[in-house]
């Protein structure tokens, strides 16, 4: 592991250098605190920061909260102070330090600490890689709390082969929000999120429980409804579509009108064997609901299979022909 | 307050709370000698300055250095030089800078003596 001493006391330096040389951990040694901060925000954080009460250029307590501040992968910090000191340095352990060990140093102890110091901070590497790993298993998008895109794939696989079995019809809308990467460059992230989220959220409130709901790209979300026939998704498709522009978005930069354009799908189902698979109907999806909004946006292009043809480029135009509801 | 000149020098104790490595008591003692005469300088300028808050930093500094070595009077009026500054109490801080010195000064004789001799 990688470690980093500050401490302004030369003869200190030499008992840490030997210690951590003994452990066989890779280290560098500050006098100043300062320049260790200014170290630690321009490469990857050490494992490990053994801090001195008193370093020169910034106090111990200082050190111990801002190396905290430093989010979830901050070091273990192991603070080492005079007896005298033992009071001031516990205020640093109740703002970021981890633990103190006394001055004059004794090399059996100090290799002790170093260990259970290591020993922690392996640990809560651990912790923090069993949450990203959990986050990654829990397919839920964390911005929205919506199904995440692995995870409204596999609920629309699993429609369609209920679909199937049961020749039960599938409605699919693919909800793109218009403008959206302009808006984003414009007013920045943080906004951008609050729509999303917004949107994500007014959608909800439409659809049935039983229909699947999901995030499928950065501004676009995916619902998946179960026995919803194909007369009846332009209908509901408008539902959405006011639920969206029924109120403006408030977001860090102000209040915003949002409006979505909608690609929707029809699956009859009644031919099984006519179904396509899951990336066919994802590029038919895509491609209706950038004809909405190519064509203004806040609208949706409603397309339906042909049920004499078994491929996506024969699909019908059902808004504007002669199959529209 | 006690002898000067008893320096209180525990390089036994130091050896011991470094796995009996000598080569690393030579390298302490070394850093020690060459570092000494910065502090002690440090804080006799601040004295000097009459500047109480550096004064306290540099009594503080000497102190955690010595504390390596000794916790006999060098160690004791580096101390007692930090705590009286600490507290405002210019006049018997800067009063105790000299005696501070000489034990600093005998600290360091027996350091080198130790290094120049068998010892090291």
């Amino acid at each position: 592991m990688r470690a980093v001493v500050v401490d302004a006391d030369p003869v200190a330096r030499v008992l840490l250098h030997e210690a951590l040389g003994r452990a066989g951990h890779a280290f560098e040694t500050f006098a100043d605190g300062e320049e260790a901060l200014a170290r630690f925000a321009r490469e990857p954080l050490p494992a490990l920061a053994i801090l001195d009460w008193r370093a020169d250029g910034v106090d111990g307590v200082d050190l111990a909260r801002r190396l905290r501040s430093l989010g979830p992968r901050a070091p273990y910090v192991l603070l080492t102070a005079a007896p005298g000191e033992r009071e001031a340095a516990r205020t640093a352990l109740t703002v970021g330090a981890d633990d103190l060990i006394e001055k004059p140093l004794r090399l059996d102890e100090l290799e002790l600490r170093l260990r259970i110091g290591m020993r922690t901070q392996a640990a809560r590497m651990e912790v923090l890689r069993l949450r990203a790993e959990l986050i990654g298993r829990s397919r839920v998008d964390l911005l929205t709390g919506l199904a995440d895109r692995r995870a409204i794939t596999e609920r629309l696989q699993d429609e369609l082969a209920r679909g199937k079995r049961m020749a039960a019809p599938i409605g699919l809308l693919l909800i793109d929000v218009d403008q959206f990467r302009a808006f984003n460059d414009v007013f920045g992230h943080e906004a951008g999120d609050a729509v999303l989220t917004t949107i994500a959220a007014r959608l909800r409130r439409v659809l049935r429980r039983y229909d699947s709901f999901g995030r499928w790209g950065v501004e676009e979300f995916l619902a998946v409804l179960p026995g919803c026939k194909i007369d009846q998704l332009g209908a509901l498709s408008e539902r959405l579509l006011a639920a969206i522009r029924s109120d403006s978005v408030v977001t860090s930069q102000g209040r915003v009108a949002v409006t979505c354009s909608i690609g929707a799908f029809g699956l009859p189902c009644d031919a099984p064997e006519d179904i396509p698979d899951v990336d066919v109907i994802a590029a038919v999806l895509e491609r209706a609901a950038n004809e909405a909004a190519r064509a203004g946006g806040d609208r949706v292009r409603l397309l339906k299979m042909d049920a004499r043809s078994d491929t996506p480029d024969d699909a019908v135009d059902a808004t504007d022909g002669p199959d529209a509801p | 307050m006690a002898d000067p000149q008893d320096t209180g020098l525990d390089l036994d104790g130091l050896l011991a709370r470094i796995h009996g490595n000598h080569g690393a008591l030579t390298q302490l003692v070394g850093v020690m000698l060459t570092h000494l005469p910065t502090r002690i300088a440090a804080v006799r300028d601040a004295a000097g300055a009459g500047d109480i808050a550096t004064l306290a930093d540099c009594a503080h500094a000497l102190k955690g250095s010595l504390s390596n070595f000794t916790t006999g009077p060098s160690w004791k009026l580096a101390s007692a030089v930090e705590q009286a500054a600490r507290r405002g109490d210019a006049a018997g801080a800067i009063a105790q800078v000299s005696e501070l010195e000489v034990a600093v000064q005998a600290v360091q004789a027996e350091l080198q003596v130790w290094r120049d001799g068998d010892g090291a």
